[in-house]
């Protein structure tokens, strides 16, 4: 069941009927969790069990810890790390298994044995990687003392299987959510508003924008031999909007779901494509895992308080992590090690253009200058894309080659007549909009302080909608992980 | 509260009132979609203007495989290819019922292929021409007898119903206008010669539910009706088989050229890609028909 689906909003309409009438916290956060479970075992009743297994028994080892946080803390540590393990071994299980089987014996094949490995049929649990991360975070938080042990299962559980999110995150922390779920949830216009805006605003960037551009994605990179130099470049280029549309489209649509049910649900982008460097773009992109990967790997491997050589080092670990988070593939790996470089590099980077900026004040408030900035770390994060979208290491080595060799002719262009027309003009609203987010504040266009001007934008977005977007509910890239 | 629902309200408002301008204005470009040999306005021709005495139904390889100027020249009938690329045997019938309304053909030739009567096409067939919904009689009967319930639900709304309409409609408007007769030829060659050999192969429901209903018709109004499935390197052995003992059970003629002997040994001369042939074998092909619907009309 998709967000962007009709029977999503069907099932949504249902849980806020209900979820208003009844004018209890408790109550309302029975709901949460019943139709949250619900949402989960619509997909698979098997895997419904298991994530009931797995929420028990944080919510068991969590008490523990704080049973035993009065008496010794290293059996808190003890306890800790075997959460994180759990975790971690939960996805590498689910996740992981079967991708180290094959390397495994595909290393020993090339050293001259041979093995008869065979690979696990595993499914995994959906969102797994968005429900583990969240519990290992809840663990650590409360084994270090940074939030009360949650003792109400029921609220325990709305948090963590919390339907908008559970598919493709943001992937809520306990500290900012769970005092949320303590309070009565009233029915506020302000709410509605909101919400109603920030679903809209989501619908548009996936029907409108990703949806469009993925067919001419799909045909360059699942055919990258047959095609030359520039297309790949312009589908690299298409992939990191279409990446970003889908899923801050999603994020948005969630979002403004929590937000109609009267909750925060933490941010996930703040216009990446405005980011200045490497360092800046991920404060902007995915933030609610790139946060979570700077408080729970960054920070404790030692983050920048240490030598600078190391800093770099623990870098590269967070973003190798960060990469090998979306699956069990040399390509996300290479993803993650091509953004860590690029943060290195940003901040090598950084002492010599401090100099440079000192010695010509101008440049500090010049707009091209700025402008070149945000071009280079476009373009580093296209290649990026490109990693993230291949589909195997092969194809990565295909694309150099291209890129490297004079294949540039122009670019496979046939059969994209939607996407070179309703696309790109979404691709200018968007950007437009995220212009005015970024430098301008928010009011224009569904923000604007005139209402008749903010009626007419919204209607006119719906209607433009409908019209041009591709509306047929195709999955989320970031639902698979 | 108050402000909220009355802003709602005049969001609504809106909204409808383009829907009702966009059905308005769309309908009307819609009906004077000229003849320019693309897809969309050969759908057109297809569901509302054409007649024939001859009538081709099939996919992109009824599309890109016969040829109505030949036919016509040869027999003296008229003819009209509406295959069209992707769509399944729900198509078919609404194409043929669309004809039915405006003339009696003598001749339908069908051209089968395993993806039109499994769910492969099923949803493309309609989306594809789900503007002409309350326009074309047949369409409309479909979408309410076979429609899923989400479908049923948003195609009342004619922004729905017109997505992506206005680049196509834009295209047809500014293209010459020319009288092509549905088939549009190939001229390449294929390179890579191997034959493909797929396995599955699940028959859906609805779509034999059309094709029962095809020949069912074709009985009724005493039009003859020539199966083939066109040459192909894209083999499917289980389809040609439930092909082969499905028109037994109908009691109808299957020319089966699926793998045939002449155009496999002759691959790279024939066939444009690994599913379509080339104008060459297209021309070869026609022959064919054009010598089964002359005994058939003896």
């Amino acid at each position: 069941m998709l967000i962007n689906s009709i029977g999503f909003w069907i099932f949504f309409a249902v849980v806020f009927l209900v979820y208003y009438l009844v004018r209890n916290s408790r109550w309302q956060n029975a709901w949460l969790a019943i139709t949250s479970l619900v949402f989960y075992g619509y997909v698979s009743i098997k895997l419904l069990a298991l994530f009931v297994v797995i929420i028990a028994f944080y919510y068991g080892l969590a008490l523990g810890t704080e049973k035993r946080k009065g008496n010794s803390t290293a059996s808190t540590k003890w306890l800790k790390i075997f959460g994180v393990c759990a975790g971690i071994g939960v996805l590498i299980y689910f996740k992981y298994l079967n991708f180290f089987i094959t390397e495994f014996s595909a290393l020993i094949t090339s050293i001259g044995f041979t093995v008869n490995a065979g690979t696990l049929n595993i499914i995994a649990p959906l969102g797994i990687s968005y429900f583990t991360f969240k519990l290992i975070s809840y663990i650590v938080d409360v084994a270090n003392g940074n939030i009360q042990v949650e003792h109400d299962v029921v609220k325990f559980t709305a948090f963590v299987a919390f339907f908008p999110t559970l598919m493709s995150g943001p992937i809520d922390r306990a500290t900012t959510f769970l005092p949320q779920l303590g309070q009565v949830r009233k029915l506020l216009p302000s709410n509605i508003s909101d919400g109603a805006l920030r679903i809209l605003w989501g619908f548009f960037m996936k029907a409108c924008i990703a949806d469009r551009i993925a067919p001419y994605t799909d045909a360059i990179f699942n055919n990258m031999s047959h095609h030359n130099a520039s297309s790949i470049a312009l589908a690299s280029v298409l992939y990191l909007i279409q990446m970003y549309s889908d899923f801050a489209g999603y994020s948005h649509m969630a979002i403004g779901v929590g937000r109609l049910l009267g909750l925060t649900v933490t941010e996930n982008f703040k216009q990446p494509l405005f980011a200045v460097n490497g360092g800046d773009f991920w404060r902007r992109w995915h933030m609610s895992l790139s946060f979570w990967l700077r408080d729970y790997i960054y920070i404790p491997l030692g983050g920048s308080r240490c030598s600078k050589l190391r800093s770099y080092f623990n870098v590269m670990v967070t973003f190798i992590a960060c990469g090998a988070w979306h699956g069990a593939n040399w390509t996300y790996i290479i993803f993650g090690a091509h953004h860590g470089l690029w943060v290195i590099v940003s901040r090598i980077m950084k002492v010599p253009r401090e100099k440079l900026e000192k010695k010509h004040e101008s440049l500090k408030q010049s707009t091209w200058f700025k402008s070149l900035r945000i071009a280079i770390n476009f373009v580093v994060c296209c290649i990026g894309a490109m990693y993230f979208r291949a589909n195997s290491f092969n194809d990565i080595i295909v694309a150099w080659n291209k890129w490297l060799s004079s294949d540039w002719a122009m670019p496979y262009l046939q059969a994209t007549v939607p996407l070179f027309t309703f696309g790109l003009l979404s691709v200018l609203v968007m950007i437009y909009k995220e212009h005015q987010d970024e430098y301008c504040g928010k009011a224009h266009f569904m923000h604007s302080s005139s209402r008749a001007k903010k009626l007419v934008c919204i209607a006119m977005a719906i209607v433009f909608i409908i019209l041009t977007g591709a509306l047929e509910s195709n999955s989320f890239i970031y639902v698979q992980f | 509260m108050k402000k909220v629902i009355i802003n709602s309200l005049i969001i609504l408002a809106i909204v409808v009132a383009c829907d009702f301008i966009a059905g308005f204005a769309g309908n009307k470009m819609l009906m004077s979609t000229p003849e320019v040999g693309t897809l969309q306005s050969d759908a057109y021709q297809a569901l509302f203007k054409k007649k024939a005495d001859v009538l081709i139904l099939g996919s992109s390889r009824a599309r890109h495989t016969y040829q109505p100027k030949m036919i016509i020249d040869s027999t003296g009938l008229t003819a009209y290819n509406a295959g069209y690329d992707g769509h399944g045997m729900n198509y078919a019938l609404i194409v043929l019922q669309s004809f039915l309304e405006r003339c009696k053909p003598q001749v339908v030739v069908l051209d089968v292929c395993a993806a039109m009567v499994t769910d492969e096409w099923l949803n493309n067939s309609i989306d594809d021409v789900k503007h002409f919904y309350g326009l074309n009689a047949p369409l409309t009967n479909y979408v309410r007898n076979y429609g899923s319930w989400q479908l049923q639900a948003k195609i009342h709304s004619n922004l729905y119903r017109l997505n992506s309409t206005p680049i196509w409609l834009a295209k047809a408007h500014t293209l010459p206008s020319h009288d092509c007769d549905g088939y549009e030829p190939q001229y390449g060659n294929l390179a890579d010669t191997a034959i493909i050999n797929f396995t599955n192969f699940e028959i859906n429901e609805i779509q034999v539910n059309c094709f029962k209903e095809i020949i069912e018709t074709c009985n009724k109004n005493s039009i003859k009706l020539i199966i083939y499935i066109a040459p192909s390197l894209e083999v499917t052995a289980k389809f040609q088989k439930w092909m082969k003992d499905f028109c037994e059970e109908q009691k109808v003629m299957l020319n089966d050229f699926g793998c045939s002997p002449v155009f496999f040994s002759n691959r790279h001369l024939y066939f444009n890609d690994s599913d379509h042939l080339n104008d060459t074998g297209a021309h070869r092909m026609t022959n064919r028909v054009i010598a089964d619907i002359n005994t058939l009309l003896k």
